[in-house]
């Protein structure tokens, strides 16, 4: 077959029911990102005969003999499209992994179409709020200006990546493609709470492709945490690389090693596990009453507050006495709060791709906003000098806080370690849904005091948060979301308790940043 | 009548009838307009046969239908008697663009004047409720209630379920004064 890409002819032959995107991307074409892999986001638009399509969802033999362009071929002889300009003048981006297909879409747009651009932008989705500054750039909108080098300062100057997010030749984490590449899939439990009793390779490794079976059997005992912080002792020490007990539906049992994703998926259908299942709790109060099932039977060297009642850590603070205060006014408010879990869905899932280079050093290219924390989280498990560990990020495509977390280097880093291979793990959007983190989930019982000049007499809140069934960032977020937003009040009486992070059988999660009123996920 | 298709531009040219049933969504347009018009499925099966099932029986939940294994959807079939019949419609969603939360079908037959309310992306899939005349206000009314009870009422975040209820129970008897040819809100 062949296909025209970017006005270059390719004899290529489709993988049987390969969609044009992973088609594209083999042919070089990383501007074509992926997103969501089911038609939603549109960071995969391509135009197939001047028409925008998501290209994950085409067949890639439909494709043949049509005329394909990608981000990369708007750029004619180092000249940037008239769309591609545009967003650029106008800084229509953040992270810019939506941008390529946003571009794409944007430029098939006729002048009718532009004026809805509510409904003609409906199938690409930017999720680091840029909405304005991309309705900026098709309207025209200039946002930059030009400064003489040492002039630069208090100038509107565009962000350094400018031209390489728009034409898509900036690159981020997978956009690189290393010799003799494997992939690796992750085997998930389907149990919320069950210890394994064993697990059959045989299988699986008969399957053509596949290299390796890893399991709890290959893994270093030593326990640590998946969240990263400049300190290590913020976060509990509740987390083992491949874990014997599952904890949650979704948590990580086994990682297979192939030639390619199919060869990999096709081995995880093959491993069989034996499994014990064991009594699960859901809820956040039940789990910390009595005879609930206890998560992490672990030590203090865990650093888990009372691991016996799945409380992760408890924070309490008084200040003055609130039943004076609420003596004193004039109005009390009382109100349950409740918030939700929700995943940050950063455009660009989790991923990685690890390898050794020449001098022995292990190598991780990761999608992730803490390279040197997680390089210290690799090195300490492994035994390794961290001198001999290199963590690096070359452009982001969305964390929201969901990426100031370890949740691919370290299985990436075990695969390269047992094999010697480069390896890639890349994230589906499912897997981000039951295998990443979210936001704690929280319920918030506030009772307030006031005069009615306006003084607050007496503040009183109590939060229960449910961190899921790890630890990880548990503590600085109710750090953050309950004792530094009760501090900014003035406030004579206040009563900060029951601050309570729960373990229970749910995917961990957390909060990316709070703010007073957080109901978006920025970075 | 033209049921509101919640395509994007990518997908106008590439989208099918056929897609959109097998995806079985609550909210699939091909779903509320081949439900209501006495749609057909025929399914070809891995052995090398056909069998036929009514669209509203397709349909089992969201993203679940009664394909098994190795079957394909070919075609759907909608009787001529169907398409002689005038249509009333309503859609709503929580938003301009959103998926919808309630779409809401009517038919009457110039024959016999039977009546045929399908009720789809307010509920998880779709509910046919079948008069064999025009109904009065009440006996409508209490047809919803009893087939369709509050449990029933999807609920996601393009909807609360209380919410669809109510728009579904409004849009029923809009349904059916526009189809009684007296107008909104006549008994």
């Amino acid at each position: 077959m062949t296909f025209v890409v970017n006005g270059n002819s390719h004899d290529a032959k489709p993988q049987p029911g390969q969609c044009l995107r992973t088609f594209l991307r083999e042919l070089g074409c990383f501007g074509v990102k992926k997103g969501c892999d089911a038609g939603d986001c549109g960071a995969c638009t391509v135009l197939v005969d001047g028409d925008p399509v998501h290209s994950c969802l085409f067949p890639a033999y439909r494709a043949a003999g049509r005329a394909v362009t990608t981000i990369e071929g708007l750029v004619k002889n180092g000249e940037l499209h008239p769309m591609q300009q545009a967003f650029l003048q106008a800084q229509g981006f953040q992270c810019g992994f939506c941008t390529p297909g946003m571009i794409m879409t944007a430029a098939s747009l006729n002048q009718a179409q532009q004026q809805d651009l509510a409904w003609a932008l409906k199938g690409n989705i930017c999720r680091c709020t840029g909405y304005g500054a991309i309705e900026g750039a098709i309207r025209g909108v200039r946002q930059i200006e030009q400064a003489e080098a040492g002039a630069a300062c208090g100038r509107s100057v565009p962000a350094p990546a400018a031209r390489a997010v728009v034409s898509g030749s900036a690159r981020y984490t997978l956009d690189v493609a290393p010799a003799g590449l494997l992939h690796l899939k992750l085997l998930r439990s389907p149990h919320a709470h069950a210890r394994i009793k064993s697990i059959r390779k045989d299988d699986a490794l008969a399957v053509p492709g596949v290299r390796a079976i890893l399991t709890y059997e290959d893994v270093p005992a030593k326990l640590y945490s998946t969240a990263r912080h400049e300190h290590e002792s913020v976060d509990p020490d509740d987390t083992v690389l491949l874990d014997r007990v599952a904890r949650f539906a979704g948590q990580r049992v086994a990682a297979v090693i192939a030639d390619s994703e199919a060869a990999a998926e096709e081995g995880r259908r093959k491993v069989s596990v034996d499994y014990e299942i064991l009594p699960a709790v859901f809820d956040p109060e039940e789990a910390m009453r009595p005879g609930a099932p206890i998560l992490h039977d672990k030590g203090p060297e865990a650093r888990i507050q009372d691991a016996r009642r799945n409380i992760v850590g408890e924070l309490h603070g008084d200040v003055g006495s609130v039943e004076q205060g609420f003596a004193q006014a004039d109005v009390v408010y009382e109100g349950i709060y409740v918030s939700q879990r929700v995943q940050h869905a950063h455009l660009e899932t989790h991923c990685a791709i690890g390898w050794l280079d020449d001098a022995g050093r292990l190598n991780i290219r990761s999608s992730t906003q803490t390279p040197f924390l997680t390089r210290r989280a690799l090195a300490d498990p492994f035994g390794l000098d961290p001198a001999k560990v290199r963590v690096l990020c070359e452009r982001m495509g969305g964390g929201f806080g969901a990426k100031q977390e370890m949740l691919v280097e370290d299985v990436v880093a075990l695969a390269v370690l047992k094999t010697g291979q480069p390896i890639k793990l890349e994230f589906t959007r499912e897997e981000q849904f039951i295998g990443s983190t979210t936001r704690h989930p929280m319920r918030v019982r506030i009772k307030v005091g006031a005069r009615r000049d306006g003084r607050l007499t007496a503040m009183q809140m109590h939060v229960v948060s449910n961190t899921g069934a790890y630890g990880n960032h548990g503590f600085a977020v109710i750090n953050h979301a309950c004792s530094e937003c009760f501090s900014v009040y003035r406030c004579d009486n206040k009563e900060n308790r029951c601050l309570r992070r729960v373990h229970q059988h749910r995917p961990e999660r957390r909060l990316p940043r709070l703010w007073p009123a957080a109901n978006q996920f920025r970075g | 009548m033209l049921p509101v298709v919640s395509v994007v531009i990518q997908n106008l040219e590439l989208a099918t009838v056929g897609g959109n049933l097998c995806m079985s969504l609550p909210a699939g347009p091909m779903i509320s307009l081949t439900a209501a018009l006495d749609g057909v499925c025929t399914i070809w099966t891995p052995a090398g046969n056909e069998r036929r099932v009514a669209v509203a029986d397709f349909i089992l939940g969201p993203q679940r239908n009664a394909l098994k294994p190795g079957e394909l959807l070919r075609h759907v079939d909608l009787p001529i008697s169907a398409l002689r019949r005038r249509t009333a419609f309503r859609q709503i969603s929580l938003s301009p663009l959103g998926r919808s939360g309630a779409l809401l079908i009517g038919t009457l037959s110039p024959d016999d004047r039977a009546f045929a309310l399908t009720v789809t992306a307010a509920t998880p899939r779709p509910i046919r409720l079948l008069f064999s005349d025009l109904p009065s206000r009440a006996a409508l009314r209490a047809k919803v209630e009893a087939e369709i009870p509050q449990q029933l009422y999807y609920a996601d975040l393009h909807g609360a379920p209380e919410w669809r209820r109510h728009v579904t129970l409004q849009f029923a008897e809009e349904i059916r004064c526009e189809l009684a040819g007296n107008g909104v809100g006549a008994a």
